[in-house]
């Protein structure tokens, strides 16, 4: 017995010496974590050839923009000196009858080594492309992550007059019409390939399912069922679309083949079901439900089987987007009088609210999960704007009076 | 037959005294381990070192300087309402202000004759009080520095077991590296952290090796940033050693982004 008891309080004495082993050994060096890097551009010059200062107006607006919206870095404008500066981005271009080349190099000052460098070229007109490419470039130099800044965002404008399929430089650059049909077209989303969209139009006068290649123009109608043919949503393989369909009498979602086919139908109910989105890996929807009296945020495996029930604030929650590393959900919630946007993780927790002024609908997440592009009505006229992840630095992108709305971001 | 040896068993008495003495002997074996006082790594004792290396301040500072050093106060004719707030609640002072002001209306002649006895014994006793004073501060401060010098063992921060040679240069490495991480700090995750051996050679050139990455590609960096730094101004370990160890870098709070 008393050995026990001498062993018992030995270890009552070792024990705090054996829980704080971990730490023994390490001196802590700690610093506050707002700190962010600070990038300096250095002006572009022109490598040989004219002098293009327009060029170099240009592409420094570009990358302040760019690399100004990822959040660790602070980006100082040419005209501040590279000084003092953690990183610098030099660029040099040669402009020439056929287009242009644009050399661009990133530098580490303080570890002094070059950590990335990179050459295009292209047409005049492909300039703010290579900027975008090589703003990409910078973020994976310095994440490892592929950047988003090439990406197409496609969305619904009333510029031409009615409701018709844009697209546009992920900064609201180079709006292009896709549609020209003068009807009714709504809710466009990307093939994974970012090729090609699907979307729903009225111009047969029944809303039906299209989808249509970017580059070629070539387009074919889906789904032409009777009712609703619409929300359509590419699976993450693109093999399939999950869409919602009322050829039944009430408003479902179905699984259709790329070409229309119909492959399965994963609601059976009486409430409406409305706007499917894939998990990234695939294998759940998250979709609205108004089977509980309002609509809600309801999850289910991509078979239709294994429902639960997501949001549990709010009376009336709409237009989910899954993330693409698959940990939240964005989502547009109604209440005073509009609609905000939140974001959730996929089990119902941290439920947070990222939009406050006018009221945001429609959000969807870019290609790399950083921002979130989204439409609101803060400036008057509904216009599309991003933001972060976390609701920092909202921007205006559309750069028209008239209405956009309904954005959908695609991968580069 | 089985002959019992029974002047062996100490009876009840001396076997609890027996088991006092084991557990006592125990007792103190872990409390020498557990009790005794060890460097901590999450202590900063910075300000020790920075003490020993900063320039002692005069020990003269505050005391009021002898007459003859204070310099000369214009005639009260000449600037009557200019007040001189030490003047007025300084005693020292005021004697030879009153001298001054005695010189300025006097003719030169008068600075030869002898002054009062009281006067002359009172500034006598503070000059050699002054002095005195300054002298024990000296002496005093000798035998601190002394002191210092000769100490082999126990130079490290307040705390530390301080036998080993670089305890203090840890100390100094740890400020330096600080400094220069919250230069260079950036990280797009919660609560990254590395784990690093930084070693300093004889020359004062810095290598480190990560043991542990973060995860996060600009923490990463932030830290290679970091040792880089501070390793531009850094000085070699003392007495031309070789310096080694592991350090933990860290954004300062909890689930700090």
């Amino acid at each position: 017995m008393r050995v026990l008891v001498l062993l018992f309080s030995m270890l009552l004495l070792l024990a705090p010496r054996l829980s704080g082993s971990t730490d023994e050994g390490f001196i802590d060096i700690t610093a506050p974590a707002s700190r962010k890097l600070q990038l300096a551009i250095a002006p572009a010059t022109a490598l040989s050839g004219p002098v293009a200062p327009e060029i170099a107006r240009e592409l420094a607006e570009l990358f302040q923009f760019d690399l100004g919206l990822l959040g660790p870095l602070t980006v100082a404008a040419p005209a501040a000196g590279v000084a003092g500066a953690d990183l610098v981005l030099k660029s040099g271009y040669i402009v020439t009858e056929s287009g242009v080349t644009l050399e661009c190099r990133l530098f580490d000052q303080i570890l002094n080594r070059e950590l990335t460098a990179k050459r295009y070229t292209g047409g005049a007109k492909d300039l703010r492309r290579m900027g975008h490419a090589f703003a990409d470039e910078v973020l994976r130099a310095l994440t490892g992550q592929k950047g988003p800044f090439t990406g197409k965002i496609a969305f619904v404008s009333k510029r031409s007059g009615n409701k018709e399929i844009f697209v546009m430089d992920y900064d609201g650059h180079h709006p292009q019409k896709v549609t020209n049909n003068g009807s009714i077209n709504l809710k466009p989303d990307f093939a994974p390939s970012g090729k090609e969209i699907i979307y729903t139009s009225y111009k047969k006068g029944n809303p039906d399912l299209y989808r249509r290649e970017l580059f070629t123009g070539l387009e074919a109608r889906i789904s032409s069922r009777p009712g609703l043919n619409a929300m359509g949503s590419f699976s993450p393989d693109g093999s399939r679309i999950a869409a919602v369909l009322t050829k039944d009498g009430n408003s479902e979602i179905y699984l259709l083949s790329r070409e229309g086919k119909e492959l399965a139908r994963l609601t059976r109910n009486s409430a409406i079901e409305v706007s499917p989105a894939w998990s990234p890996d695939g294998s759940r929807i998250v979709f609205v439900s108004d089977r509980l009296g309002k609509p809600q945020l309801f999850i289910m495996d991509s078979d239709g089987s294994n429902l639960r029930r997501l949001s549990t604030s709010g009376a009336y929650n709409v237009t989910p987007r899954w993330s693409p590393k698959g940990d939240r959900i964005v989502y547009a919630r109604q209440g005073g009088g509009g609609f905000e946007i939140y974001s959730i993780d996929p089990d119902g927790s941290n439920d947070t609210q990222l939009t406050s002024l006018g009221s945001n609908e429609h959000p969807c997440w870019s290609p790399d999960g950083r921002f979130i592009v989204f439409s609101s009505t803060r400036d008057g006229a509904e216009a599309i704007y991003l933001m972060r992840a976390d609701g920092s630095a909202q921007t205006r992108i559309s750069r028209s009076k008239a209405q956009d709305s309904h954005p959908t971001w695609a991968t580069n | 037959m089985i002959r019992r040896r029974k002047g062996r068993y100490p009876g009840p008495g001396g076997m609890f005294a027996l088991s006092f003495v084991v557990h006592l002997a125990i007792f103190l074996l872990i409390a020498r381990s557990q009790l005794l006082p060890e460097f901590h790594p999450d202590e900063t004792p910075v300000t020790y070192v920075d003490m020993v290396t900063l320039p002692v301040a005069s020990p003269q500072s505050g005391t009021p300087a002898p007459a003859e050093e204070s310099p000369p106060t214009p005639p009260a004719a000449a600037a009557p309402t200019q007040a001189t707030p030490p003047a007025a609640m300084n005693l020292p002072q005021s004697k030879p202000q009153a001298k001054t002001q005695n010189k300025a209306q006097e003719p030169a002649a008068k600075e030869t004759s002898p002054k009062p006895a009281a006067v002359d014994d009172g500034r006598e006793f503070s000059e050699r009080m002054v002095k005195l004073e300054r002298m024990a501060e000296e002496k005093r401060q000798a035998e601190v520095l002394d002191r210092l010098r000769n100490k082999g063992g126990r130079v490290g921060m307040p705390g530390a077991t301080g036998t080993e040679a670089g305890s203090d240069y840890s100390s100094y490495l740890q400020s330096r590296l600080k400094d220069a991480f919250s230069q260079v700090m950036v990280s797009q995750t919660k609560s990254p952290e590395v784990i690093a051996t930084i070693s300093v050679a004889s020359d004062g050139r810095v290598s480190y090796q990560v043991e542990k990455k973060s995860g996060d590609p600009l923490f990463d960096d932030a830290v290679a940033r970091a040792v880089t730094l501070a390793g531009r101004t850094l000085k070699p370990p003392p007495g031309g050693g070789t310096y080694k160890r592991m350090f933990r870098f860290r954004p300062e709070g909890v689930g700090v982004r």
